[in-house]
């Protein structure tokens, strides 16, 4: 790996409240899609009730809100070089480092009472796994450690549709499988886009992420085929009738419009503009693709 | 949906997962050529978990989506075999 040492832009912070600092800690707008992803596959699942899905939803913000806090405690070195992370409330010094992981650690432990509580002791204990996978495996180990990072640590955005699989059922099964699949090979070249345009940062931090190291040809080609392998995954679950026609048909658009942004990255002579396309439309893929789900099951 | 159509969207599906699985491997295989990691057994792991993975996964799908049914037959007992 070379990471380039060329300093990160210098940030103008602004004042913020307290609140919002906490509220900036969990990482809202991640938090929205991870919530889409677990509240749609309980639609898929079955019926829950108002009050299970409420609970799922307090209960999955909490514990992954205080994952997204301890990992800026973790991250608070790098955090300080990154211009995309700068103005977190530890680098910009508006919170205290041990404040922060109180309060990440405090609601991660709310939300297991309140999951295994409310809910049932499955959906509590895979929620803590997607926690501990989050902090432990992701952040602490691999992400400075191999340039698969975010292949392996996928895998911790993929617990909510688990979580909220086992919220309506108690159990897990093929089509639980699949959802998780689906995240998990989803997450590649969603951060591989990022990580494209953003190679300075994650070079002055010491990220080894994939462009840095295995050079920016083999990362687009791997997205190619991770999104290949993710199109072709997300039809599977129609062949063994657990979802029908309309996600079928959903699933081959919105993949197809997917497919063709990560074929432009790989073909642009320019790949900042498709890879900034790629990175943007593949959280709205994900959110509708969990969306169709829910229509295609209640029509 | 006719079952005809269900058999071709797996059996494409599977296709195109098993050949994009082995083009990440391929891929992967070259990047630990050129780059040379400090621990390339780890390295091969983290791309083999996965795979290993998804192949159980499309096993366990061909069971429940295409796999030929098995036929049950139930014989009647002979009258002499039934106890009361």
């Amino acid at each position: 790996m070379t990471p380039s040492v060329a300093p990160a832009s210098e940030p103008v912070p602004a004042p913020r409240s307290l609140w919002s600092d906490l509220i900036s800690l969990t990482k809202p707008r991640i938090i929205s899609l991870l919530l889409v992803t677990t509240i749609a596959p309980m639609f898929v699942a079955g019926r829950p009730s108002l009050a299970t899905v409420l609970w799922v939803a307090l209960g999955g913000y909490l514990m992954a809100g205080g994952a997204n806090a301890v990992n800026m405690y973790l991250d608070q070195d790098i955090d300080d070089v990154m211009a995309r992370t700068k103005l977190r409330p530890i680098p910009s010094g508006r919170m205290e480092a041990r404040a922060v992981i109180a309060f990440g650690v405090g609601i991660a432990t709310a939300a297991t009472w309140l999951l295994a509580t409310f809910v049932n002791i499955l959906t509590a204990a895979l929620a803590l796994g997607g926690f501990y996978f989050y902090v432990f495996i992701y952040t602490r180990w691999l992400k400075r450690s191999s340039p698969q990072n975010i292949v392996i640590g996928g895998a911790a955005g993929a617990f909510p549709p688990l979580v909220g699989w086992a919220a309506v059922t108690g159990s897990l099964d093929l089509t639980a499988l699949f959802l998780f699949l689906i995240v998990f090979y989803w997450t590649p070249p969603h951060f591989w886009a990022l990580a494209l345009n953003k190679q300075r940062d994650y070079g002055n931090a010491r990220v080894p992420m994939a462009p840095l190291v295995w050079g920016e040809r083999e990362t687009i080609a791997q997205m190619w085929w991770y999104t290949v392998l993710l199109v072709g995954l997300t039809v599977i679950p129609v062949a063994f009738g657990a979802l029908g026609l309309v996600y079928l048909v959903s699933a081959l658009l919105l993949g197809g419009l997917l497919l063709h942004g990560v074929w432009r990255v790989k073909t642009a002579s320019d790949y900042v503009k498709p890879a900034w396309w790629v990175y943007g439309y593949s959280l709205l893929y994900l959110a509708l693709l969990f969306v169709a789900m829910v229509i295609d099951h209640a029509v | 949906m006719p079952s005809l159509l269900i058999t071709v969207i797996f059996w494409a599906a599977v296709a195109a997962v098993c050949l994009a699985q082995v083009m990440i491997l391929r891929s992967t295989r070259r990047v630990l050529r050129a780059a040379a990691p400090a621990r390339p057994a780890l390295e091969w792991g983290f791309a083999l978990v996965p795979a290993l993975v998804l192949a159980v996964v499309l096993l366990a799908s061909w069971r429940a989506a295409v796999r030929p049914p098995v036929l049950e037959f139930s014989v009647p007992a002979a009258p002499g075999e039934l106890r009361s």
